[in-house]
Formats: structure tokens, C-alpha cells, sequence
């Protein structure tokens, strides 16, 4: 069986992705990475949970640079995270605008470069990652073609010739909720939320971009 | 209610399965579900279902993974739905956590469950004058069973990790069945 790094914010993309993958790969390291981003705590606790439940080790990457150099909302808690009504999930002019609002500076890029980096250390020769097709839309760093890219450059930055893969990358909110629903995953240890849940009696925001979007999902099924 | 998983392996004799076992030997009062591994050999002396009695019945295996459920302030019925309860969730775990293709041919018939009509668990519930009590152990290798077996090395399965997914899964349904009957209106 080929060995596997998975990148997991416990999120619903990547969760999906990590359930996906403890079946396909030998799974020899699970990497949650810490910059500064409100919701990490969640995050962390989730992704600790998800990992002692399919016996995996499980790390947090910590990037204080990335928190310091970034200044949009997900980070910078003088910002404003779009929330509510300020949200139109079908329209792309207002979803590249609350994209904008989120950013961060080449996160999937260092991200994907950090577990290339554990994959040629460990051996493994696959990097596992959560993206959709709904939000690569506006997030240009989720999608199929950032991914041929990024392989074409791990082939020659790595000596084992990793490569990342995707099993939700063509997939909608919607599907990948069903096969959240397939893999018997708990609902209620996916954490969405851009907020980690301390205004919010530890539950998600429902209101923020990813919440909707999550909901919207789930409530599909 | 609590769940503790015991690391010490002990071959389970049907003795086990009686009122406060848990709380007097692991100090883990009230409502609970323990959990450990061991061999399984119930002599008829402690058998309680009258259809494995009338039959002299083996109950055998080389190596199980055993729980032990007790619950107060219930009845025998409430135990065997969930002794079913817990089968439905056995499956969907070992689902979850096994790389194997055979999972798709797991069914429970009644308190049992079988991968290809091989036997993967023995499971028998019972009543206390003070609490409803129920044993479930699941293969973890298929030596010395009675039986064509199944077993959670079959599956590639960890039978701590298992144990200790399987607990947390019962314990948050029980709990879920005890919400949904405090938050209901009475009806005329």
C-alpha cells in the first residue's frame, strides 16, 4: 500500500478527503497547520479527534511568519470576516469579493510545499488534499489546474516524486456532503466555521461564507 | 454514561455479566460500558439464554474483544434494542476503519452479525433487580471458535482503537435517546 500525507483542517473538504484516503493509502502522517487563523483551535481539536479515531499521527505545522505577514480577515481580527447577507454564494462577483477578503498569501502553496517536504522525509508519494470545485471558482489555488501545476513542481522539489491528489476536487459542497454521509463521518466533528466558536457557545457561526456553504450542504441530504 | 477501556486481558467466563461488575472492580459507578480484550469460554454455569442452554451451546474464541454494558432504571426490552443498537454501530465502525473490500457484505440478523455467513460477535442481554446488563464480544482473530468466524483482524482492524470508537459512539446515542425523551411535550 502507498504511504500518504493528508493536509487537514477538518473542514468538510478535507475531512473527506482524509476518510477517503485511510482506505486507499497508508496514512503515516496527518498535518494540521497553525497561521493564526481564527478558527485553528476548533480546527486542531477536530483534526486530533478525526486522527485518534482512525489511529493516525497527527502534527500541527505552526507558521508564525504567515500569521505576521497577513493582513486580510481570517487572520487579522482588526478585519471584518463577511458574514450574513454581505454573502451571495451563487453569484461570482460577490463570491471573488469575499474571497479577496480571506486570502491568504500563497496558503495552499506553502501548505502543499511543507507536506511535500514531510512526504520526501517519510517516503510516503502522495500528498492528500481537500479542495472542491464550487469554491475554486474563486479561489484559483483550489483547482484542477493548480494542482497539475503543483505537481509539475513537486516532481522535480522532491525525490520521491510526490504528488497530491484530490478526491473532491471535481465535486460540489452537495456531493462531497453525501460522501461525507457515505463515509460515516460525524457531522458534528466537521468544523467549517472561519470563527472558532467562542462567540458562539463552541457551535459554528452558521453565518460566514464556509458555515453557509457547509449548511447549504447538509441540509441537502 | 461512562465508558473505560481496560488494558489488562481477561478471559471472559460469563461471571462477568453481572449487577455493579464495573463499579466494583473499576470503580466506574452508574450507567457504564467497559471494554477489554481476552479469550472467551462461558461455561454453562453462566449461560443466560435459555436457547444456548437447551443446546449445550459453545460459546468459545482464542481472542475477543468483550464489552460489557449496564444500564439502571431500565428494562430487559430497552437492553435488546440496544444490544441492536450497538450491532448497527459496530458495522458502520468497522466500515469507517477497515481497508478491506469484504465490509460490504456485513448484515446484522437480530443481535448478531455476520461478513459472508461467517459469525463475527456473540451478544446476550439480561436483567438485574437493579439494572439491565448486556454482553457483546467481537472476534479479533478466528482461532478456537465453534463456529465459521469472522474477525476484526479480518478486517485490519486495532481492537484498542476500535474499542475505544465503538464507546464513544454508544455512549453519545444513549445519551441522544435520553435528550430526545426529556424534550418532548405530553400528549393527552
Amino acid at each position: 500500500m502507498d504511504k500518504a500525507i493528508v493536509l487537514l483542517s477538518a473542514g468538510l473538504d478535507s475531512t473527506a478527503n482524509l476518510y477517503k484516503a485511510v482506505k486507499d493509502y497508508e496514512v503515516i502522517k496527518v498535518l494540521t497547520v497553525n497561521y493564526g487563523q481564527r478558527a485553528f483551535k476548533k480546527e486542531n481539536e477536530y483534526a486530533k479527534w478525526h486522527c485518534g479515531r482512525l489511529n493516525l499521527s497527527h502534527e500541527v505545522v505552526s507558521l508564525e511568519w504567515l500569521k505576521e505577514i497577513t493582513n486580510t480577515s481570517l487572520v487579522n481580527l482588526k478585519m471584518d470576516i463577511p458574514e450574513g447577507t454581505s454573502i451571495s454564494m451563487d453569484s461570482f462577483e460577490q463570491s471573488t469579493e469575499t474571497a479577496k477578503a480571506v486570502w491568504v498569501p500563497n496558503r495552499n502553496g506553502v501548505f502543499i510545499n511543507i507536506a511535500g517536504s514531510y512526504a520526501d522525509s517519510l517516503g510516503a508519494n502522495t500528498i492528500i488534499v481537500g479542495f472542491n470545485k464550487e469554491e475554486a471558482e474563486t479561489f484559483p489555488d483550489n483547482s484542477v489546474e493548480y494542482i497539475e501545476s503543483v505537481n509539475k513542481s513537486l516532481s522535480y522539489s522532491t525525490s520521491v516524486g510526490a504528488q497530491v491528489k484530490c478526491y473532491t476536487q471535481h465535486m460540489v459542497k452537495t456531493e462531497i456532503a453525501e460522501l461525507i454521509q457515505s463515509l460515516e463521518v460525524n457531522w458534528d466533528k466537521i468544523w467549517p466555521c472561519y470563527f472558532n466558536g467562542d462567540q458562539n457557545n463552541n457551535q459554528i457561526c452558521k453565518s460566514c461564507e464556509s458555515c453557509q456553504r457547509f449548511l447549504r450542504a447538509k441540509e441537502s441530504l | 454514561m461512562k465508558h473505560k477501556f481496560l488494558d489488562k486481558k481477561t478471559k471472559y467466563t460469563g461471571e462477568q455479566l453481572q449487577s455493579l461488575y464495573a463499579y466494583l472492580n473499576f470503580e466506574v459507578l452508574g450507567d457504564s460500558v467497559i471494554s477489554w480484550t481476552g479469550a472467551c469460554d462461558v461455561s454453562l454455569d453462566h449461560m443466560v439464554d435459555g436457547e444456548d442452554l437447551l443446546v449445550k451451546a459453545k460459546i468459545q474464541s482464542d481472542d475477543m474483544l468483550h464489552f460489557i454494558v449496564e444500564k439502571f432504571n431500565t428494562n430487559l426490552e430497552s437492553m435488546v434494542l440496544m444490544q441492536r443498537l450497538l450491532a448497527g454501530l459496530v458495522i458502520k465502525e468497522i466500515k469507517v476503519l477497515s481497508k478491506t473490500e469484504d465490509t460490504k457484505e456485513l448484515v446484522r440478523k437480530g443481535d448478531d452479525i455476520y461478513c459472508a455467513d461467517k459469525k463475527l460477535n456473540v451478544s446476550i442481554a439480561t436483567i438485574s433487580p437493579s439494572s439491565a446488563l448486556m454482553h457483546f464480544g467481537i472476534n479479533i482473530g478466528n482461532a478456537g471458535t465453534p463456529v465459521p468466524t469472522c474477525s476484526l483482524d479480518d478486517f485490519k482492524i486495532d481492537a484498542k482503537v476500535f474499542a475505544n470508537n465503538i464507546m464513544e459512539r454508544f455512549t453519545a446515542e444513549v445519551a441522544s435517546v435520553t435528550r430526545a425523551t426529556q424534550k418532548v411535550k405530553w400528549v393527552k
